[in-house]
């Protein structure tokens, strides 16, 4: 048959020679349909195409599947939904095509990729970070923790009772020529725990995969368990296949018949490709408890769990993750406390009990109404949250259950009711949620639009920092409009308007997760060649805002401080002087009292000094925190 | 200096030189050929299809060329997007052009090597494809079903992630 393909290549020779009379008509090649076109034209179709497209144009002739089979268009794919570069995952995962790995893979674990943080501890929080592991053909979700790489040899020479601080880390070297203040060294090392894994093997041995798992975990977990256990197991059972084995003898006489049943093959899935099963473990980070082994647990994406939570309790605290940031707020601002006058404070036995802070309160307030209204509108219909790649937003909530309980975690609400000086004390159990870190540097068009003279612009994302003797934390970088100029959050505009903010991912018992540590405006981006070195104790003005660069009308800027500038370079950073200049953006940066009592806004400097680095001078602290960006 | 070109049916059209320099074919022939009087023959491209061409030409005659290199950045993450198609355009490729139409414009286009106006076509169909089962998309294109049961077995479960998406 003649294809088109063949009657038009492309060369220039048919006209070389138009001195020959023009050749009689030909007849007219048989009209052109969509798989009769050439395949390079086919293939630009398809790229195009999103996934679920390509797919039932698969499913239409042979020739279709062949051209949306072609692993450059699924590669591509993967880069663009997932931001995945599937060369290099490719040789250890076993599939054979990149279309396989793209369903079997990402489209049923992508949403799980990139940075989470815990909605517990409340304090501390964590930060857990999911990434394609193609050594181990995993998926693997490792909590991140950092500490300070090796001391500085010379740091504790000349500071002794300087700094503020009584518990500063011996690493602290002087600020330049400024008296009293000392300045953290910073060498981030960052260590990896695993908390839960995603494997994927052939369907024969995923069966023999999950035995092992689940006779290994016989024994390890035979440990004292939590009193509640044995009304639990009912609920457990429905993602919890076990052995009877030597299991404790209440949990398997209630449950072995149910279970056995469930170890007999493991969920099949609709993403399973190539008769490639994955499932998941749990690696038992359980807090404050020795390590356990390796388990069999289940990876949900936490929406419906999150919903449980907020309807069956009266008196914790609601809270949800920031929809601008995906951070979880300071769990404080219980509205009962506002409405009814009752006074609750909750406890975790290991931090101190959450304080009630008005203001903090306040802002929450509007910016959960914000968080209401983006849920109900991305999520009509809860109950079909599947992972998807359409999903217009992906699911933000991931929560790991397994039979050790390893995620849950207990907390007591005190309650005290006004009139009646009732006291009512309940305990209650909760499972650990993640929330996905909003990463807007990945969609949004990069770079930034970032004031023009700004010369050295620090990178949106995950940062480490160090706070004294709390060490080192992580925080979420990313640029802001200044609050209160317009509520469009996620549009840009070129003006003088944005703000450097420095949320923190993992938190303290002074400043807890989520909450900013510190934020400085850009105006054009040129900042100051000196910090601004208070020349004594704040005096209470009358007229708000005075002498402060800042506008929080509740705190700072009552305070007038009488500043001395002093000049400072990058040789005070490195040494010698560096290739950049270093610019200081006056700032104010947030510290409150153990329980995060009483938090207020003090002014700060904060030093770009490269796109990595940045430090940050808290004036009444008399102390230089180092910022360093991390790659996860 | 005009350029004449002639259809594969013996249809002559005489247009300007920077409207035929938009195929990239037509535009390295002149250049190595130089300004001639004679007609550039056209085999593969019926008349009403080179006419359709040439309105598309002459209407996006000033605007710049693409880079020539745009294609190749496969890995690139920029999202070729198909549906912001110019209102010009989107009517141009409506107006009274069924399928086969629409396929011998995307095959003149490169065949002439006319970046835009293949996009263009390929935007088109592309955005037909969307949102259609593949019953649908058969039928739209008149394809034949020439899977076995066996493959339609074996695609059926390929594809069942898809269905709820």
């Amino acid at each position: 048959m003649h294809t088109p393909r063949d009657g038009y290549s492309r060369t220039a020779a048919a006209f070389s020679r138009p001195q020959t009379p023009p050749p009689p008509p030909r007849p007219p090649p048989p009209r052109p349909t969509l798989i009769s076109l050439p395949q390079e034209c086919l293939t630009h179709i398809c790229s195009l195409l999103t996934a679920t497209h390509l797919a039932c144009l698969s499913a239409c002739s042979t020739r279709l599947r062949c051209v949306s089979n072609d692993d450059l268009l699924w590669l591509r794919l993967c880069l663009i939904d997932y931001g995945v570069d599937a060369r290099h995952c490719l040789p250890a995962f076993p599939y054979s095509s990149v279309r396989s790995f793209y369903v079997g893979v990402l489209v049923k674990w992508g949403w799980t990729l990139g940075p989470w943080q815990a909605n517990y501890p409340f304090f501390t929080g964590q930060l857990l970070a999911v990434r394609i592991d193609p050594d181990l053909r995993r998926i693997v979700g490792e909590k991140i923790t950092a500490t300070s790489a090796g001391g500085n040899p010379d740091a504790d020479d000349d500071d002794n009772g300087d700094a503020a601080n009584p518990l500063d880390p011996p690493s602290v070297v002087p600020f330049g020529t400024i008296p009293g203040v000392t300045m953290d060294t910073l060498s981030v090392q960052l260590e990896r725990k695993p908390v839960f894994e995603v494997r994927f093997e052939r369907r024969e041995l995923v069966c023999a995969s999950m035995r092992d798992l689940w006779s290994q975990n016989m024994g390890a977990c035979t440990r004292p368990r939590d009193d509640d256990e044995v009304e639990d197991m009912d609920m457990d059972m429905d993602s919890e296949p076990v052995f009877s084995g030597n299991q404790s003898a209440a949990a398997a006489s209630s449950a072995t018949t149910a279970m056995v049943a469930r170890t007999e093959g493991p969920t099949v899935s609709a993403y399973d490709q190539e008769d490639i099963m994955s499932y998941s473990t749990c690696c038992g980070a359980k807090l404050n408890t020795p390590t356990l082994r390796t388990h069999v647990g289940s990876i949900q994406d936490a929406g419906s769990t999150f919903s449980n939570i907020e309807a069956s309790l009266d008196h914790f605290p609601i809270f949800r993750p920031s929809p601008a940031t995906g951070l979880w707020p300071y769990p404080e601002s219980s509205r009962v406390l506002r409405t009814e006058g009752v006074l609750i404070t909750m406890f975790d036995s290991n931090e101190p009990p959450l304080a009630f802070n008005r203001n903090e309160a306040e802002a929450l307030a509007s910016e959960k109404l914000a968080a209401a209204a983006a849920i109900a509108a991305n999520a009509a219909d809860p109950t079909s949250r599947a992972p998807s790649a359409r999903q217009h937003l992906p699911p933000g909530l991931l929560a790991l259950s397994c039979k050790t309980k390893c995620h849950e975690y207990g907390v007591r609400t005190v309650t005290l009711r006004a009139p009646e000086g009732e006291l009512r004390f309940r305990p209650g159990r909760f499972q650990t949620l993640w929330s996905k870190i909003r990463q807007p540097w990945l969609t949004r068009p990069s770079p930034p639009l970032l004031p023009p003279r700004m010369l050295v612009a620090p990178l949106e994302g995950i940062w480490a920092g160090t706070y004294g003797g709390h060490g080192i934390e992580f925080l979420l970088l990313r640029y802001e409009q200044t609050p209160g100029i317009s509520s469009a959050a996620s549009s840009y505009k070129p003006a003088d308007d944005l703000d450097m903010v420095f949320y923190k991912v993992t938190g303290d018992v002074n400043v807890p997760r989520g909450e900013v540590s510190c934020r400085a405006k850009l105006h054009d981006g040129t900042g100051n060649p000196y910090v601004r070195v208070p020349l004594g104790p704040p005096q209470q003005v009358t007229t708000p805002g005075a002498g402060v660069d800042d506008h929080d009308e509740d705190n700072a800027s009552y305070l007038h401080y009488e500043y001395q500038r002093v000049l400072f370079g990058s040789e005070v950073f490195y040494g010698t002087e560096f290739h950049r200049g270093c610019a200081a953006f006056p700032g104010v940066g947030t510290v409150a009292m153990t329980g995060y009592r009483s938090p207020t806004r003090i002014p700060n400097d904060v030093i770009v000094i490269s796109e990595t680095e940045v430090a940050v001078y808290w004036h009444d602290m008399r102390r230089v925190s180092r910022f360093v960006k991390v790659d996860l | 200096m005009p350029v004449i070109l002639q259809a594969s049916d013996g249809q002559q059209f005489t247009i300007s030189k920077p409207v035929a320099e938009r195929s990239m074919l037509l535009k390295n022939m002149l250049d190595d050929v130089g300004e001639n009087e004679q007609a550039i023959p056209l085999p593969n491209v019926s008349g009403p299809i080179l006419a359709a061409v040439i309105e598309y030409c002459e209407h996006h005659k000033d605007e710049a060329m693409p880079a020539a290199d745009e294609d190749d950045k496969v890995f690139e993450a920029s999202k070729k997007k198909p549906d912001d198609i110019d209102q010009w355009d989107a009517d141009f490729m409506k107006q009274g052009k069924g399928n086969e139409e629409l396929f011998e414009i995307i095959l003149a286009a490169n065949y002439l090597d006319i970046k835009p106006l293949l996009d263009l076509g390929c935007k088109t169909v592309a955005n037909m494809i969307k949102g259609k089962t593949p019953e649908q998309i058969r039928e739209m294109f008149n394809i034949e079903n020439d899977f076995t049961p066996d493959e339609e077995e074996q695609i059926r479960r390929e594809n069942e992630w898809a269905a709820d998406a």
